[in-house]
């Protein structure tokens, strides 16, 4: 019962985050600099066609009243059409959303358990060779941005070295088994820049957690040292590496939009990009709070699953 | 493998066979890959080759299909497949025959007549009537369709059909250029039965038949087999793809993953020389960059300072720097070489010494301090912002760069600001490439230049059908703008795109337009 009370109001909290998110992202449209009419007509137009096109789209009304049309029609599901492709935001947003969300699964399922194998790996090899590798290479990763990363990575293994195509131009017959490998290099340029923290902070504990006397304990009962290491040790250290996971799915979003330009991958990142380009409003304020609403829901995840690792903690 | 001058590698039609082959024997290894030139495709003794799938990359992403609304090149390339025009415009920037076979005027021009070619089915299996063509341009004359071409197009009174294979345009002042100007992109003929499908189940008698339109992805045409101009098109399907990174398409194109890549900045051309499959092809452009000094703006309101800042620009060297020597010298005026109406006036030149005199006549001995702005967004403007502003500096004037991104640029800068760099296409008609931005009542005359001399011989240009006086009064219309006008032109740009080697029957156009009806794949 109380665990139902404790996620009745974490949702509580998420709402109300969302309703600030949703102020700020329509006031900082409203100062975007540069005029939607511009955008959508062209430097040619003359000036009656601009301001016939601004009140058409509503520009000429209080900001106020229109941020209540935005926010009801939201909710009521209606999100408007796109100023700079006309058409319907909804389904253009759902399903490049659903895009970029299984490139986001598929770089956080391969970094989160290659993160924490890393880092045991290199509390066990402690100050040793492979310890050092570890650390040097996923530091060098995660110091480069992700567009240098992604470049390089096109430069060598679809330029140099033509392995994997450096784009994303699935034919829409195409199979998922035939789209996998165009899928490749931009999951493995997320990957690059998430590892680092996860590692660290994986290594980290795990060198705490092997001090403890439980675990000197457990290995003088004559337990086999995977067991040791696997079952005693790990689920405590992985305590904070969750806690960087949720920090590591802003990082993702952040990494995801630099990704899909670069690759050409049609997801939400580009689309996003595109209609800050373009002034695209309604696709912007949508777009911006399903990202808001992402990365809400990995925290409330990182807090439930810390509660679950942890029964100390209720909050 | 680079060439240089669609002009030079387009060989004559009437060519025969042998001349061809010592041409290209004569031009060494490009003879193997010059493309074919337009629909002359057997003089080479090789028939075009039917089927495949042609991609081709931009880094930017169209809007709209509406030919009324289309504004940017991606957009034009997909309307251009889609749809025929009554005339095409050819590599030359001269008028052929598309849906209209042959066209005359009064000697005034300001009653044109079209005939229509028979037998010409649209894509969903109707015929072409002369009232298409009347629904066509009465929809992009009427205000609430919001379209550019309105104006455009030229005065356009009245389009009428006057029987089933014919119209008439009545213009409301005599327009020369009108059969040019009906081969440019908003004169794409629409079906007049779709008038509420334009966008959502598009029908053009083009070529290729739209079938997925995914802005910001990819649009796909496939072949339309009933096209008027068999065995035309060669390619079975046709797609735009869009990659907003130059490094992803260079790699695309270097891995056949895409066939031709619309554009290639300058800083890519290296490497995609030395790519194995790949050829680099350019063409002079009728784009410029011009630096606009706004005449109603202190100190640009005096001749004699805007004349001293043309002065102060070493051409070949701002080309050198800005564009890596690739583009064609300009003389101050809007008009390239490849434009028929072209005058021969004599090149300017640095000349540091006159300028500073002119300067000290007008009041400014010492120079002065301004501002030039630019965007960050358009390659080449914000180099030759700081190229200008290291040119200017030996005469005493200290320019502050200032930079914006492109969207700002068009809201606080363009028509607003003194001084500032530009970014411009060309036109096709020689009317709309001065007009438009040097008569008193120019929609584009951002630097609010008036000169009732020559407002009336653009009027003059724009009414006659005397090819002679027209040639005339456009030569006086290229002085008058280089000597006095708002626009320092220093260059034209080359337009420079690559593509496989098994692409034939591509050729670049001056305009960026991109046309797909001979283009084949070579197996």
């Amino acid at each position: 019962m109380r665990a139902v009370a404790f996620v009745g109001r974490r949702l509580l909290l998420l709402a109300l985050v969302l309703a600030i998110v949703s102020v700020l992202i329509f006031g900082i449209v409203q100062i975007l600099p540069g005029d939607v009419a511009v955008m959508i007509l062209g430097t040619s137009a003359t000036p009656a066609d601009l301001a016939a096109l601004r009140q058409k789209l509503g520009l000429d009304r209080p900001a106020a009243l229109r941020y209540v049309d935005w926010v009801r029609g939201v909710l009521r599901g209606e999100w408007g059409t796109s100023l700079l492709y006309q058409v319907p935001v909804r389904p253009l947003v759902l399903e490049r959303l659903e895009r970029s969300a299984v490139l986001g699964v598929l770089a956080l399922g391969t970094a989160v358990p290659l993160a924490i194998g890393l880092g045991v790996v290199g509390a066990l090899r402690r100050h040793r060779v492979l310890d050092q590798v570890i650390g040097v290479v996923t530091l060098v990763a995660v110091s480069l941005p992700e567009f240098i990363t992604g470049t390089v990575l096109i430069l060598l293994l679809a330029f140099r070295f033509p392995l994997l195509p450096p784009s994303s131009l699935v034919d829409p017959r195409a199979s998922l088994l035939q789209a996998a490998p165009s899928l490749v290099l931009p999951t493995a340029t997320l990957v690059l820049a998430l590892l680092a923290h996860m590692t660290r902070m994986t290594r980290a504990s795990m060198l705490e957690v092997l001090e403890q006397p439980y675990v000197r304990a457990a290995r003088l009962r004559g337990l086999r040292p995977r067991r040791v290491v696997l079952r005693h040790a790990l689920r405590n250290a992985l305590l904070p590496t969750v806690g960087i996971v949720a920090i590591n799915v802003g990082f993702l979003i952040g990494g995801i939009v630099v990704v899909e330009t670069v690759f050409a991958y049609p997801g939400l990142g580009r689309l996003m990009v595109d209609a800050v380009n373009h002034r695209d409003v309604p696709v912007i304020q949508v777009a911006a709070l399903l990202i808001a609403l992402t990365y809400a829901l990995a925290n409330l995840a990182a807090d439930l699953t810390y509660a679950y690792l942890d029964p100390r903690i209720r909050y | 493998m680079r060439r240089d001058d669609a002009r030079t590698e387009r060989p004559e039609a009437r060519l025969t066979r042998r001349q061809l082959l010592k041409l290209a024997a004569a031009s060494g290894a490009l003879g193997a890959t010059l493309p074919l030139p337009g629909d002359r495709g057997r003089a080479w003794g090789q028939t075009p080759r039917a089927g495949g799938t042609l991609k081709m990359a931009w880094a930017s992403s169209p809007r709209t299909i509406d030919p009324a609304l289309t504004i940017q090149g991606d957009e034009y390339m997909i309307t251009q497949n889609v749809y025929d025009n009554l005339t095409r415009v050819d590599e030359r920037l001269q008028v052929q025959p598309m849906l209209a076979t042959k066209w005359s005027s009064d000697p005034q021009a300001r009653i044109w007549t079209f005939t229509l070619r028979p037998g010409v089915k649209f894509h969903h299996g109707r015929e072409l009537k002369a009232s298409d063509v009347v629904f066509t341009f009465e929809r992009i004359l009427d205000p609430k369709t919001g379209s550019p071409g309105r104006t455009a197009l030229g005065p356009i009174e009245k389009v009428e059909a006057v029987d089933d294979s014919t119209v008439r345009f009545r213009m409301s002042s005599p327009y020369a250029d009108l059969p040019v100007n009906l081969g440019v992109t908003f004169g794409r003929i629409l079906p007049a039965d779709r008038a509420d499908r334009i966008v959502s189940e598009p029908s053009g008698t083009g070529p290729f038949r739209l079938v997925e339109f995914k802005p910001g992805e990819r649009t796909r045409m496939v072949r339309f087999p009933d096209y008027w101009d068999r065995p035309r098109p060669y390619l079975d399907e046709l797609w735009q793809v869009n990659m907003p990174q130059h490094p992803t398409q260079v790699a695309s194109l270097s891995g056949n993953d895409v066939q031709v890549m619309f554009e290639v900045p300058v800083a890519f051309i290296g490497a995609l020389e030395k790519a194995p499959g790949v050829s680099v092809v350019s063409v002079k452009s009728t784009s410029f960059q011009p630096v606009v000094l706004a005449t109603d703006h202190k100190p640009f309101d005096d001749n004699r300072v805007r004349l001293a800042m043309k002065l102060l620009v070493a051409r070949d060297a701002v080309i050198k720097a800005v564009w890596q020597g690739r583009g064609t010298v300009g003389n101050d005026h809007p008009v390239p070489d490849i434009n028929p109406f072209h005058a021969a006036l004599p090149q300017r030149t640095q000349d540091v010494a006159r300028a500073r005199a002119l300067l000290t006549e007008a009041g400014h001995p010492q120079g002065f301090s301004d501002e030039i702005w630019t965007s960050n967004e358009r390659v080449g403007m914000q180099e030759l912002a700081v190229v200008v502003q290291q040119m200017v500096a030996p005469a005493g004037i200290k320019l502050e760069v200032k930079t914006v991104p492109w969207s700002v640029f068009n809201s606080t800068v363009y028509k607003k600001k003194a001084l500032y760099v530009n970014n411009w296409f060309g036109r096709a008609t020689i009317d709309e490439t001065v007009y438009p931005y040097f008569h008193t009542s120019g929609s584009w005359n951002e630097g609010k230049y008036s000169n009732p001399r020559l407002d009336r011989l653009l009027e003059e240009g724009r009414s006659s059908t005397d090819a002679g006086k027209r040639r005339e009064a456009y030569a006086e219309v290229q002085r008058l703008i280089s000597d006095e006008g708002h626009y320092i032109v220093s260059y034209f740009t080359q337009y420079v795109s690559a593509m496989r080697t098994a692409v034939k029957g591509y050729t670049l156009h001056p305009l960026r337009w991109c046309d797909f009806r001979n283009t084949y794949l070579e197996a």
